[in-house]
């Protein structure tokens, strides 16, 4: 084998999550010579949704329809949150930050001012959230008025019933009506899926058919609702064909992840932030982190074995916690999987779970994650940083239950944003 | 009573080649390789090859015939530009029998009316009939030693290639043997002077044999060793009367004579039972031996590859080329002697070393293809090994860019492949694909019918399947099914593929993975590796199909044994149920 | 520069034209090629036997090792197969142990990735550079639209191949730009071709490359570009003998990267090979400046 080269960058992002890629982007925009590693994927269980701050407390699941209030709310509460560390102005300009740059991707977000838009979801439940895709914003805004509307499923979709959800809605949105229709070219298909089909929509052809099967039973509604599956690249392209052709406004209701939203959001990461200057290393790993001698780390690359050297001059640790493998849980505790770095957790495991699976409450092993000082850096057992250039963003931080708090992609974008000027603020 | 048992045996071994011949002849009319579609009669065939015959006299192609007849048939290019340690085997094997034939076999018909004075003890023909014995000899050790020492050529040496070269060292060492014996014979001696000498006087050929024995070799019981100058000055002056016209010193026979000299000790006793006569009859018997099997041995090719080539130096571009085409690949087939060249070269190789097939060799190959013609290769098992051989081949034409007979091999592959398929072998793939999940499952509940249980125990240097980590990741999340273009092309998967990736698997993780290897996902899966690259939890999901597929193949005979009551039928029964390519 | 040439066992037969143009552009690019008598990568046969592919991909690998040359192969079936060969020879001990043992035989020995294995196109980019490749131009193209067809088995799994950015390669794209063409940006850019399901299931086969053309026009390309003997006969002999219906007939001809590039550098088209594809590509010859 070659003796491995060395390569050296300002900063390296550790992690292809959220906060991974928010990261890499702010990175980007401020100039830093930027490197990403990670597995590629992390971003694919996104739902398209972009939360900042829907429900505190937990146990009580309060829903907000201000997050900023929410926030002031949580802080108040809880002080070790990671919002506790960020101006709210930070957060803002986080959002709008990254908004833009998916703007500009042609995946085009909406928000409602400064309050959280209500979202029907393929459960029939309605989900508060902060900055919904263009293609769910008609919904958003048909279930504020509730309109006549009507909610299309294709046979053979699984985990996904316009009936369902048209049942489940009936006392608060009566105008709803629903249709059941054959996916073009998936006639006598046993199981149709969203990914494949979005694809399908890709071709104009596709889209013509499609219009056909629904436009006869778009009479006297306002809108139609379709699975998320408007394309992966054409979505604007596709959106505005299925709009012109079926004569009303159409819209997208997010499926369960694996996701049409999160795929894309996969595809215009992956795809633009190269285009920005990232150096993106794909399905590899930090396998070897050291302090090096010239300050900075020494990572060693590669998939099993090292393949290359990287010396950088600062870390963010965006590896995210179990699924993303940034945190393993061990018999006796749950480790830190690069740096070992000391982990927020209860003393010991049986203080991990409630004795419910579902308790309202939430799960301490829910909570669990790094300590961090006011500009992100992890700390030591001392409670000092533990190196002075690594930062940390993303679910990885401790004290917050992003799933229950409804505060997943806020916490990601504005604790990577905020990573981010703290190392800039270093150099 | 000796001439007439030589002379009967000359014309049964004559009539037997040209028997033979002839019938060799008939089968490159009759004989096909290819498709049904292809089916030319014997007498297209043979007008087919006349009108190309003509074609070529007529036209201006004779010259690039006759340059291929002097340059590969003459000087053998062809295999110098290849490899010049095997010209020199072939070409002292090719001059040495070209000069035994004509200057030794032939010489009554040949050599005498070309050479007035020829006698078979003058030089400088007893030299050369030593030279062309030694160059044969030389070239036939050789050969021994490549294939021997060439580890390719030691595995590909069958039974016609030991007779062969038996047969030719027995031709010319019994030849010298035979020639040895007659040096030191006395009886012969003894018989001459009775013809030759013009005189009886005791003390005359009493000297003469003086003569002989010291200058000639020839062994006389109780002749004294040494005996006085003039004596041999006398046999000298009656040797150069009556005996020099004819014989010179056989020192020139550098082979016979030191073996004339290494036989003296045992003289006495060979001369008594006249073993010159006996080698005289092996020497015969061997040669007529050698002719009579010519047209059923690789001694055919003496005949078949220059014919080879030089209707190869021909691209016959009229209306008859089809049925020429037939003719052409069943010449081929004659045309290999099994040099092994091609299986030196062959690109899949290191396959035969794994999987022991040896129709993957295209020097086997052809042998197999060769019997399959003949219509004698009926046997299942061995015509399933042809088609399992065959379908390993890249069809890469190295074996045709180096082939020293200019077989057009490429073509002979792709053609008995056909009429393989035509037979209804086919790849895995397609077996697999038409058979319902059913019949799969049926043949894996009888697993102890194989008939290969040695397949089964194969060690599995690396195994997926089997391991927990492999896919105990796995969230079910369908990435791996949406971003598939093969279950995106495909439109039902339930129906054309069985199975989606993730649904197989959710089968690894439920133990059955044996059901898996079933489905036809597996194998129209294009290994494009776009679901192991998507997915979010590193799971190994094109690996894992290739990995099915490897050991679904191992289990096909099973499984066939199952489904058809044989384990090598490759049709079903069923005509209902055809191939769906189209 | 120097590499040990590997074509792989279709393009003598099947794709001439491909190492033609290869070798003309390699040459013009000053980089030596080394003719080491090779055998199949292994590909081909990986369905049927794990253990035989490695091994064919291993003696490949331990011949140029022997010479201590890098190879060079322009079939990124024939790359992937190599690349994969040496990740599962680096896993398994036994695997290793075992393949040596047959490698032994002939003296030859798998020693680790002493070499590197390399594609026509990564040479082309990282080894020659983009920028030589600009400095020996001597024409342009100017308007072409290209898409460049990835090929599957370079690009993925990236933690074998290490080819590109598995996710958005560039590459392709950077080498198409260099000769002035336009590359286009086509959603199934980085989609199977079709070509392994030949002769297997012809039906999935032509449906996947017409899934993949119809992106392509729909693009706005005039033609395609591959890099890989397996794509090129899929979408060019395959396709000229199969799939020219259904409004296809004379759009989107594929041209072999060293063409499009050969062109540019001022070699013929006689030597390129140009005369050899099935369907005719004359078309890009109207964009050269």
């Amino acid at each position: 084998m070659q003796a491995p080269e060395t390569t050296d960058c300002e900063l390296t992002v550790i992690g292809t999550g959220m906060a991974g890629m928010a990261a890499a982007l702010f990175a980007a925009n401020r100039g830093l010579s930027t490197v990403q590693v990670g597995h590629s994927g992390g971003i694919l269980f996104a739902s398209g949704l972009l939360d900042l701050m829907g429900v505190h407390p937990v146990a009580a699941q309060k829903v907000w329809q201000d997050p900023w209030a929410a926030i002031d709310a949580l802080v108040r509460d809880e002080p070790h949150h990671p919002y506790a560390r960020i101006k709210k102005e930070d957060i803002r300009a986080a959002f709008d930050e990254l908004l833009g740059f998916l703007n500009e991707a042609g995946l085009g977000y909406r928000r409602n001012g400064e309050r959280n838009t209500q979202v029907l979801t393929s459960l029939g439940t309605v989900k508060p959230t902060y900055a919904v895709p263009e293609t769910m914003w008609t919904g958003a805004q048909a279930f504020a008025n509730k309109i006549p509307c009507l909610l299309v499923d294709f046979q053979g979709m699984r985990e996904y019933s316009a009936r369902q959800m048209a049942a489940i809605q009936k006392e608060r949105w009566p105008a709803l009506q629903t249709l059941r229709v054959v996916f073009p070219d998936t006639e006598n298909v046993a199981e149709v899926y969203t990914g494949l089909m979005a694809q399908a929509l890709e071709s104009p052809a596709t889209r013509k058919k499609l219009v056909e099967r629904v436009r006869p039973h778009a009479q006297g509604v306002e809108a139609v609702g379709l699975p998320a599956i408007f394309g992966l690249y054409r979505t604007r392209e596709i959106l505005a064909d299925l709009t012109n052709g079926i004569g009303v406004p159409v819209f997208e209701i997010p499926t369960l992840p694996v996701s049409v939203p999160g795929l894309r959001l996969k595809e215009t990461f992956e795809f633009k932030l190269p285009a920005k200057g990232i150096r993106a290393l794909r399905q590899q790993q930090v396998l070897e982190a050291r302090p090096s001698s010239q300050g900075g780390f020494r990572l060693g690359i590669g998939d099993k074995a090292i393949e290359h050297y990287l010396h950088t001059r600062s870390i963010i640790l965006a590896s995210g916690r179990f699924l993303g493998k940034g945190l393993l849980a061990e018999r006796k505790r749950i480790r830190e999987t690069i740096f070992d770095l000391p982990v927020s957790q209860p003393v010991s495991r049986s203080g991990w779970h409630q004795k419910s699976f579902l308790d309202p409450r939430g799960h301490a092993f829910n909570r669990a994650g790094l300590e961090v000082d006011h500009c992100f850096r992890p700390l030591d057992a001392g409670g000092r940083p533990a190196f002075p250039a690594l930062f940390a963003a993303g679910s990885i931080l401790a004290h917050q239950d992003w799933v229950r708090m409804k505060c997943g992609s806020g916490v990601a974008i504005a604790t990577a944003y905020a990573a981010v000027r703290a190392c800039l603020e270093q150099k | 009573m000796q001439i007439t048992f030589f002379t009967f045996t000359l014309y049964l071994s004559l009539a037997i080649c040209l028997i033979g011949l002839t019938y060799r002849g008939w089968t490159w009319l009759k004989l096909e390789v290819g498709p049904p579609a292809e089916r030319f009669s014997c007498g297209q065939r043979a007008a087919a090859a006349a009108q190309g015959l003509l074609r070529t006299l007529l036209s201006r192609r004779i010259f690039a015939v006759l340059k291929v007849l002097v340059l590969d048939v003459g000087l053998q290019v062809r295999i110098l530009k290849a490899d010049l340690r095997r010209w020199c085997m072939h070409m002292s094997i090719f001059v040495g029998v070209l000069l035994l034939v004509l200057m030794h076999a032939l010489d009554e018909p040949l050599t005498q009316a070309l050479f007035p004075d020829y006698a078979s003890t003058r030089n400088p023909f007893m030299f050369l009939r030593n030279l062309g014995g030694a160059m044969v000899l030389a070239g036939v050790g050789l050969a021994l030693y490549r294939r021997v020492r060439i580890r390719g050529l030691r595995r590909t040496t069958r039974t016609g290639d030991r007779l062969a070269m038996g047969l030719l060292a027995l031709i010319i060492f019994s030849g010298f043997v035979l020639e040895g014996l007659q040096i030191i014979s006395a009886p012969i001696f003894d018989q001459m002077v009775e013809d030759y000498l013009g005189t009886d006087d005791p003390e005359d050929r009493a000297a003469l044999k003086v003569y002989w024995a010291q200058d000639f070799g020839v062994a006389f019981s109780g002749l004294k060793a040494s005996a006085d100058a003039e004596v041999w000055a006398q046999g000298q002056d009656l040797h150069e009367e009556s005996c020099a016209g004819c014989h010179s010193n056989p020192r020139a026979a550098f082979v016979s004579y030191p073996l004339a000299r290494a036989l003296q000790s045992m003289a006495g006793v060979l001369n008594g039972m006249r073993a010159d006569v006996w080698m005289w009859y092996v020497h015969f018997l061997a040669c007529f031996g050698g002719l009579a099997v010519l047209p059923f041995t690789k001694f055919f090719h003496l005949i078949a590859t220059p014919l080879q080539l030089l209707v190869g130096a021909v691209e016959n571009p009229s209306p008859a080329a089809g049925a020429n085409q037939q003719t052409k690949r069943v010449l081929g087939l004659d045309a290999c002697m099994h040099c092994g060249v091609c299986t030196l070269h062959c690109s899949v190789e290191p396959v035969f070393r794994i999987m022991g097939n040896p129709s993957i060799l295209p020097s086997e190959k052809l042998a197999s293809v060769k019997t399959l013609a003949a219509g004698r290769l009926r046997d299942p098992e061995a015509l399933a090994a042809v088609a399992a051989g065959s379908f390993i081949c890249t069809s890469c034409y190295r074996c045709t860019r180096v082939c020293p007979a200019g077989i057009d091999l490429q073509d002979l592959w792709s053609a008995s492949r056909q009429s393989l398929v035509a037979r209804g072998f086919t790849e895995p793939h397609i077996w697999v694909r038409e058979r319902t999940a059913a019949e799969w499952a049926a043949g894996l509940i009888a697993p102890q019918a194989s008939p290969f249980p040695a397949l089964k125990n194969k060690p599995r240097h690396v195994n997926l399947v089997d391991q927990t980590e492999t896919f105990s990741a796995c969230v079910q999340c369908q990435t791996c099914t949406n971003v598939c273009p093969v279950v995106a092309a495909a439109g039902d998967s339930a129906r054309d593929l069985d199975l989606t990736p993730q649904q197989i698997m959710n089968l690894l993780r439920l133990g059955a993975h044996e059901m898996a290897m079933g489905a036809r996902m597996v194998w129209d899966c294009v290994t494009c590796y776009m679901c192991q690259e998507h997915c979010p939890q590193g799971v190994k999901v094109a690996d894992v199909m290739y990995e099915l597929r490897n050991r679904a193949c191992e289990r096909l005979p099973a499984v066939k044994q199952a489904v058809h009551g044989t384990p090598l039928c490759e049709r079903s029964s069923d005509p209902g149920r055809k191939e769906d390519r189209s | 520069m120097k590499f040990a040439w590997f074509a792989g066992c279709k393009i003598p037969y099947f794709l001439p034209q491909y190492e033609r143009a290869s070798r003309a552009v390699l040459e013009a690019l000053e980089v030596e090629l080394v003719e080491l008598e090779m055998n199949c990568c292994g590909y081909p046969v990986r369905h049927q036997s794990f253990e035989a592919f490695i091994l064919s991909a291993a003696r490949n690998s331990a011949l140029a090792q022997a010479r201590g040359l890098d190879i060079l192969t322009p079939c990124k079936c024939c790359f992937g197969s190599l690349k994969q060969a040496e990740y599962w020879l680096r896993e398994s001990d036994s695997l290793r142990a075992e393949t040596n043992r047959q490698l032994d035989e002939e003296d030859l020995r798998w020693e680790g990735a002493k070499i590197r294995i390399r594609h026509l196109l990564s040479v082309m980019a990282e080894d020659v550079g983009i920028a030589k490749i600009r400095a020996k131009r001597k024409h342009v193209y100017d308007g072409l639209k290209v898409a460049a067809h990835y090929g599957c088995h370079a690009l993925r799994p990236a933690n074998v191949v290490r080819f590109d950015n598995p996710l958005a390669p560039t590459l392709f794209e950077k080498l198409v730009d260099a000769t002035g063409a336009q590359s286009v940006d086509w959603p199934r850019r980085l989609d199977c071709c079709g070509s392994p399901l030949w002769e297997k299931n012809q039906a999935l086969a032509l449906e996947l490359m017409r899934k993949k053309l119809e992106d392509a026009l729909q693009a706005g390309a005039q033609v395609l570009c591959t890099a890989c003997t397996y794509c090129q006969i899929q979408f060019d002999t395959v396709r000229a003998a199969e799939l020219n219906a259904g409004g296809l007939e004379g759009r989107l001809p594929s041209i072999l990267y060293p063409q499009l590039l050969g062109l540019c550098l001022g070699l013929s088209a006689e030597s390129l090979g140009l005369a050899d594809n099935r369907l005719d590509a004359s078309l890009i010859r109207n964009y050269l400046g």
